[in-house]
């Protein structure tokens, strides 16, 4: 019943937006073919057609909501949800067979022919937009994107790629039936919603509809910087601490990890030089020490450089190099991360790439998904707990799984012979990352197959 | 047998101004040189490259061939100088010259002068240099030839070793590299637990002999732990004589080379 459902959903949508995609496009071509009356006709069922999609869309709203309210009181509402989810499933029905007639009766009318039929977008999101760096965009609300300053193309991506995530959740919460088994999906549906509007938080600021319940007072928080005068700064509401200091906390922890930060065109520079370094015995070494401003001893112009940062670069000389991106510069809001190996370089290392190595490519699919866990279960102190966890990696090539005790794994699925390139994500928090003061080692590491099972 | 690891990466760019004929290196790692210890012969070489054919999800990737030159010095008369002592010449009575298949532009020295151990590196031309020169002359060569395969991060070399015939093959080499890393400390762990993996699956195979592993003396060299192609020049050079040595009883200035060569743990 459900799958159904999931599939009538995404055919739906696809073949409304194509319509009136299609009429959008070839309004001028019918126009001068058939005679106005029909054009008329046409466009009225157009526009019935879009408020049909309106009432799924808001149908499935309906739909998440009466799930998120069962996902928060799992014990009390069952009974209602699954009236609630009835009721919208019917009426959601009579939507689509509403649509259905009408699909019908544009085809009858030569509106909708086979060719457009078969361009359909999985999402059933169209209007593709041209921004004005070139990028081509889904939908209609990237519009206001586009107008907005500073958004680069990388930005939308990833609003983009979130909002396409929490549409892949949400169909396998429709397969499945009102069973406990639903409970599952509930939890990834609501990290992705998080993720969502987390996002959306960022790139629309003024459509803020909930007012965030902080109301802190404005803390004072002092710092001692190297001329050894007592400098005061009022920390943000939310009480986050700022680039600077997290940069500064992470040396002290891990004296042996090089940090760096840059502005994001200076990383491009970088990342480019890398790859046209000598690689004697003695310069390789140098070239790792190049550039290394300890934020330990770091003045005033140190810290004015750090706001800027969207790029920030650990490297673990020998083992690897990491590459975290900040939304927006100069905050604490990881946006991305990959890793390297240390003797790469070329334009393809920045946040979103992949290293070439096998090993690398898997830590930093790892990285993925332990990013997406710190924003949405830590979001004000994730930047943090990330770099921290990054730097449990150092023992990368000498640590063995924690379950089977081995350094290298024949991983079955790939056929490759790899290290324990996952680190418990899971296991960390704000909270206990303080203690990795003590034993940096203490963060377990699983090789892909043997990780699948403690998680 | 001889399993060598070291890993090249694609080679980077050559930087132009200060340093106009610096080349910029491939890093490799750590060269390990097991073999086997009774006789050599083609079926077993064929059994060896069958067994790695069937690990995981190997492909071969192509073939190699690297020539070692071995070269004495001459005196005026065209005789060669049999005594070490009694040569002036600083580069000492015999030493090795090296070329790679995955250098074509390079050649390598190795030089063990007893107190003078060293690594040359030179452009390719200087063998016609040597030639045309006339102080040495190289007395003998002997060939490493065999196929190279890819594991994921891991890049394999396998064949074998011999003077002048390929059918006549007194030895046979693997080599083994890490491509990720280029320290060779880091790497140490890996490489250690990818031979113990080779181990079991050749153990298995029942053939006679086993895998050893090659440790050359890269601190009196001079070679630092970043890992580059002279290592690999050195790593062959150690093989090379620690199968002579084993095969021939060795003469006594082998002895010494060889022992300068290689580590004995």
């Amino acid at each position: 019943m459900m799958a159904q459902f999931q599939q009538s959903i995404t055919a739906g949508t696809a073949v409304a937006t194509t319509q009136s995609q299609d009429l959008m496009e070839s309004n001028g071509e019918v126009s001068s073919q058939a005679p106005p009356k029909q054009v008329a006709l046409a466009m009225e069922r157009l526009a019935s057609a879009a408020r049909i999609i309106a009432d799924i869309r808001l149908g499935a709203d309906r739909l998440l909501e009466a799930l998120l309210l069962s996902a928060d009181d799992p014990q009390q509402s069952i009974d209602r949800v699954a009236q609630l989810l009835r009721k919208e499933d019917t009426s959601m029905r009579q939507h689509f067979n509403d649509l259905r007639g009408l699909g019908n009766q544009l085809e009858a009318s030569g509106v909708l022919n086979g060719s457009t039929k078969l361009r359909g977008n999985s999402w059933g999101l169209h209007m593709p937009l041209v921004c004005p760096d070139g990028a081509v965009v889904a939908y209609a609300w990237k519009r206001q994107l586009a107008g907005q300053a500073g958004a680069s193309a990388v930005d939308r991506t990833s609003f983009h790629h979130s909002f396409s995530m929490l549409w892949l959740l949400q169909m396998p919460i429709f397969k499945c039936d009102n069973s406990d088994n639903s409970y599952g999906y509930y939890e990834e549906y609501r990290l992705a919603l998080k993720a969502f509007t987390d996002q959306k938080k960022r790139f629309f600021p003024h459509l803020e509809d909930e007012v965030s319940g902080d109301g802190e007072p404005e803390n004072a928080k002092k710092w001692l910087d190297s001329q050894g005068s007592v400098r005061t700064r009022k920390a943000d509401h939310k009480e986050k601490m700022s680039l600077f200091d997290v940069l500064k906390d992470l040396e002290c922890e891990f004296p042996n990890i090089r940090i760096f930060t840059y502005q994001r065109l200076d990383w491009s520079k970088r990342a480019s030089s890398l790859s046209s370094i000598v690689s004697e015995n003695s310069d390789s070494f140098k070239n790792q020490s190049l550039n290394h401003s300890s934020y330990t001893s770091a003045g005033v112009s140190n810290v004015a450089a750090v706001d800027q940062a969207a790029v920030i670069e650990l490297l673990v000389p020998f083992i690897f190099r990491a590459v975290v991106s900040l939304h927006p510069a100069g905050s604490i809001t990881p946006d991305a991360l990959a890793f390297f190996s240390t003797d790469e370089g070329g334009n393809y290392m920045h946040s979103r790439g992949v290293s070439v190595h096998h090993v690398f490519r898997h830590v930093t699919e790892n990285a993925d998904r332990a990013l997406q866990y710190f924003l949405s279960v830590e979001s004000n102190h994730s930047l943090t707990v990330l770099l921290r966890w990054i730097c449990s990696h150092q023992t990368l090539f000498s640590k063995t799984c924690s379950k089977c005790g081995r350094l290298l794994r024949m991983d079955k699925s790939l056929a490759l012979l790899l290290p324990p390139v996952h680190r418990a994500f899971w296991e960390m928090s704000a909270a206990n990352s303080s203690q990795m003061k003590l034993a940096p080692d203490s963060v377990s590491a699983y090789h892909i197959g043997c990780s699948a099972d403690e998680f | 047998m001889v399993p060598k690891k070291t890993s090249p990466t694609s080679p980077v760019a050559i930087r132009g101004t200060q340093e106009s004929l610096t080349m910029v290196l491939p890093r490799r790692l750590m060269n390990w040189l097991p073999k086997y210890g009774s006789e050599i012969t083609n079926p077993l070489l064929a059994e060896v490259i069958l067994c790695l054919e069937g690990f995981g999800s190997i492909t071969k990737v192509g073939n190699w061939l690297h020539r070692i030159t071995i070269y004495r010095a001459i005196d005026r008369k065209g005789a060669y100088v049999s005594d070490a002592s009694a040569s002036s010449r600083n580069l000492g009575h015999k030493f090795l010259g090296i070329a790679f298949h995955d250098h074509p532009s390079v050649y390598f020295f190795v030089i063990p002068l007893p107190r003078h151990l060293t690594v040359l590196e030179a452009d390719a031309n200087i063998q016609i240099l040597m030639s045309q020169l006339g102080s040495f002359k190289h007395s003998s060569v002997r060939y490493f030839q065999g196929f190279q395969y890819r594991l994921g991060d891991f890049q394999l070399k396998v064949g074998k070793c011999f003077r002048s015939a390929p059918e006549n093959f007194r030895g046979i080499v693997l080599e083994i590299e890490y491509l990720p890393l280029s320290s060779m400390e880091v790497c140490r762990p890996i490489m250690k637990e990818f031979f113990g993996i080779l181990q079991e699956e050749f153990s298995k195979m029942s053939v006679p002999g086993h895998l050893i592993n090659i440790e050359a003396h890269f601190e009196r060299f001079g070679l630092q732990d970043y890992y580059t192609a002279q290592h690999t020049a050195l790593q062959y050079s150690a093989c090379l004589f620690q199968l002579g040595v084993a095969l021939r009883g060795g003469k006594k200035h082998d002895l010494i080379i060889s022992d300068c060569l290689l580590r004995r743990s």
